[in-house]
């Protein structure tokens, strides 16, 4: 169930309806069965392989409890293989095949194995991290094993973060359902702030910058110069509309039945180098990555000084990479993630000492135009078809004003200059939220400061935003794929 | 909770309330707009601007064709034309009822016809024209047509999601005092695009063995309840074949039984028919800028031969 749907504007108000009615312990049922409806709203019968990790990881997590260090150890790899076996089946087997009879072709010969014919099941790659940080946690004696079955299926299957986040962790998520939530007038209307900014950002801005970066990136070969550079920048702003988006309704709709997830973004804009970047860009996973392999490795290669850490960030963007999707174009996003993290790392002094001669007016605003070009550049492998069509981009990039060609781009908005007028006014408004954001505080609190009337105008006002101003021909979430 | 469920009443009611003042403001825009270049002919129709007594009415092929100051010119009266791009003859006939309800009755009606006149006449192309006259009315005439769900009826702003931009061109608009040009002179606009064979190259490709167009028995009905209208109202209808290009043509197997359909039409019912489809003009691709639509050049020869014939039936 898409969360920009009439469908899940029923679901949401019936469900927390619910909720609140409920006495507390029936309320873990009725999330449990609402989390398994809104999954199986996607395709049914994929609940199957959630259900089989958690059945692997729930009594994983009590072996590894019960057991002494030896075996505990064996439990926690069994659990990981079980996890990344599935991964492995339904997200880079055919990957990996393809590689193979690509490999075999070189040698003359042929691949045996065959192909799969499975479709990837919605947001595998996010609820099997989950389940995995449970079982590590429970390993490494962070989290004492869940004993109740259903609690646990809930953990791993909580609809608002079900298909693509935020990616909890058991010590920040499993003891909320054990608390009783009672209704609060300004958490629960904080919530659905929350939400209807979330919204916002995905039909009004995402959707509306989909039409054209699908326009580019559906036939990169019709595109030269400055109509490239527009498909690049509209996926740019489009990418974080939609995954923060999405986020911001996860976290909002959860908030308003009195659970804290994680925050996912932080206004990725605004980051002077991609370090900084990574520290506000997809938070749960950066922090995933950082918790269970990057740190890890560090610490196990610590005698390597500094090429400890370049080893470990190449594996973790490498691995990061991957986890986007089983393609080379994924890898080489990863990569050039890892090797500008890698140049920060080795640059680190020099950086600092222009930073210190360099007047702030003009070396701040320079970084963050520097990271967000670099990473809107990388980008282009992340959104283009194949690794072809992006080096198709990245050399065609530049050749160029075509301004006949820019003008069959923007054809694609019906509304010509009311649209471009709609998605200009909206990322201006998002512009002046951020920096109120950044440089202030919180922008639901100081909407709660004003008198009512006001509050309405504003929640009024977004609500005919998104519907008159939204764009619902393209609803699917970018990161529902993976 | 009980506060928080009274506000969301209250804010729900005046959500609702607001929905259906906003969609009044901005139809009341868009029919000022040219965000579909439909908009003026409907403006004209629904607010009786239209002072005509030669009406032409059709298809695209008629707002492209037929040029109502030929007709102006040399009969020194008023023409408009009503061709609606995109469209068979059961809307053009609902276009024609609105028409006559709100303007003067005319005193001749050029039908443009071709060889699609009786084809399925199912509404599925461009939407935007219809967006701020979705009324109950014409939810009863078309309700059976799956272009229009229920909820764009009856959910206020429900319409405006299908396409982007309608709302903000409608809200723009909404205190302009009369309406946008839409580039056309009383409906019609001739082009001087030049030509292009994508259209009968993607037929050629679908259809390689050429194409039957289908017969609508509903649209033949409605197309006799017509003749018959225009007689008890002593309006003269004419019917016109104009040019379309052979290599379309070509394609048709069943061309000719539509011809004689129109030749029997109007042997029965006493009213004339001018075939154009088979002149010179025809056969040369300098005359148009797709199969279906000639372009300025080829209109422009294509008028002075109708006028030149309709003079021996407009007085």
């Amino acid at each position: 169930m898409l969360f920009n749907s009439v469908q899940f504007l029923f679901f949401f108000v019936i469900v927390t309806g619910l909720y609140f009615v409920l006495p507390h312990k029936f309320r873990w049922m009725l999330l449990l069965a609402s989390s398994c409806y809104f999954y199986m709203a996607f395709v049914p019968i994929y609940i199957l392989i959630l259900g089989f990790t958690i059945v692997i990881d729930y009594f994983a997590g009590i072996m590894i409890e019960n057991s002494t260090e030896k075996k505990r150890r064996l439990y926690l790899i069994l659990s990981l293989i079980a996890n990344i076996g599935v991964l492995a089946i339904f997200k880079y087997y055919n990957f990996i095949n393809e590689n193979l009879s690509f490999l075999c072709k070189a040698l003359g010969g042929e691949n045996p194995i065959p192909f799969l014919k499975i479709l990837l099941p919605i947001g595998l790659s996010f609820h099997t991290f989950q389940a995995m940080s449970y079982t590590i946690e429970v390993y490494r004696g962070n989290q004492k094993a869940e004993r109740h079955f259903g609690i646990y299926a809930l953990y791993v299957m909580f609809y608002p973060q079900l298909v693509a986040g935020p990616i909890e962790r058991p010590q920040n998520l499993l003891h909320q359902f054990y608390e009783q939530h009672y209704f609060d007038y300004k958490r629960v209307t904080d919530g659905l702030k929350l939400m209807l900014w979330g919204f916002f950002k995905k039909v009004v801005i995402a959707d509306n910058l989909a039409l054209l970066s699908n326009v580019v990136y559906g036939d990169v070969y019709h595109y030269k110069g400055l109509s490239l550079v527009v498909g690049m920048l509209a996926f740019t702003v489009q990418i974080f509309c939609d995954f923060s988006g999405y986020s911001d309704i996860a976290i909002g709709s959860a908030q308003v039945m009195g659970f804290d997830l994680m925050t996912n973004f932080k206004r990725p804009f605004f980051s002077k180098n991609i370090t900084e970047f990574w520290r506000r860009w997809h938070i749960s996973l950066s922090t995933w990555f950082n918790d269970y392999l990057y740190t890890p490795i560090v610490v196990n290669r610590r005698y390597w000084n500094k090429w400890g850490v370049v080893l470990a960030l190449f594996i973790t963007f490498l691995i990061s990479g991957l986890w986007h999707g089983a393609a080379w174009k994924f890898i080489i996003y990863g990569l050039l993630h890892g090797l500008a993290m890698i140049f920060e790392v080795l640059t680190k002094k020099t950086r600092k000492n222009w930073s210190k001669k360099i007047p702030s007016y003009l070396y701040n605003p320079l970084s963050i135009f520097i990271t967000i070009s670099y990473v809107s550049f990388s980008w282009i492998f992340f959104r283009a078809n194949n690794v072809h069509d992006a080096l198709y981009v990245v050399t065609n990039i530049f050749k160029g004003l075509q301004l006949t060609e820019l003008s069959n781009v923007f054809k694609v908005w019906e509304g010509g200059n009311y649209t471009k007028l709609t998605v200009l006014a909206s990322l201006l408004i998002m512009k002046l939220v951020h920096h109120y954001q950044e440089n202030y505080g919180s922008m639901r609190a100081k909407i709660s400061m004003q008198i009512l009337p006001v509050r309405w105008i504003i929640y009024i006002a977004a609500i005919f935003a998104i519907i008159l101003l939204g764009a619902f021909q393209n609803t699917q979430f970018i990161y529902f794929q993976f | 909770m009980k506060k928080f469920v009274l506000k969301l009443m209250l804010f729900t009611t005046t959500i609702i309330a607001l929905a259906y003042v906003l969609q009044w403001v901005i139809d009341t825009g868009l029919k000022k707009s040219n965000y579909s270049p439909e908009y003026k002919e409907w403006y004209d129709i629904y607010e009786s601007k239209i002072k005509a007594d030669i009406i032409i009415q059709g298809s695209s092929r008629s707002w492209v064709h037929f040029s109502p100051k030929a007709l102006e010119d040399e009969f020194h009266l008023p023409a408009y034309n009503l061709g609606i791009n995109g469209q068979q003859f059961p809307l053009q006939k609902w276009r024609f009822d609105m028409f006559l309800r709100y303007n003067k009755k005319p005193r001749y009606i050029i039908q443009s016809v071709d060889a699609n006149f009786f084809n399925n006449p199912v509404i599925s192309y461009d939407f935007n024209q219809f967006i701020p006259y979705l009324n109950n009315e014409f939810e009863n005439r078309f309700k059976n047509n799956s272009f229009f769900t229920e909820l764009d009826f009856n959910l206020p702003l429900y319409k405006y999601t299908h396409t982007d931009g309608a709302a903000a061109a409608g809200l723009l608009n909404s205190f302009n005092k009369s309406p946008r040009s839409n580039g056309k002179y009383k409906g019609f606009k001739a082009y001087t695009k030049n030509w292009n064979a994508n259209l009968v190259d993607c037929f050629k490709i679908k259809n390689p063995n050429g194409f039957r167009v289908s017969f609508d028995t509903l649209t033949y009905s409605l197309f006799t309840q017509f003749i018959q209208q225009c007689k008890n109202q002593n309006i003269e209808l004419i019917l016109v074949y104009s040019p379309v290009h052979a290599s379309l043509q070509n394609q048709i197997i069943n061309r000719d039984s539509i011809k004689n359909i129109f030749i029997d039409l109007s042997q029965k019912n006493n009213i004339k028919y001018l075939d154009y489809s088979t002149i010179p003009l025809c056969t040369e691709t300098a005359y148009f800028y797709n199969a279906n639509h000639m372009n300025s050049k080829g209109v422009d020869i294509f008028n002075k031969l109708l006028v030149t014939d309709l003079k021996k039936i407009i007085k």
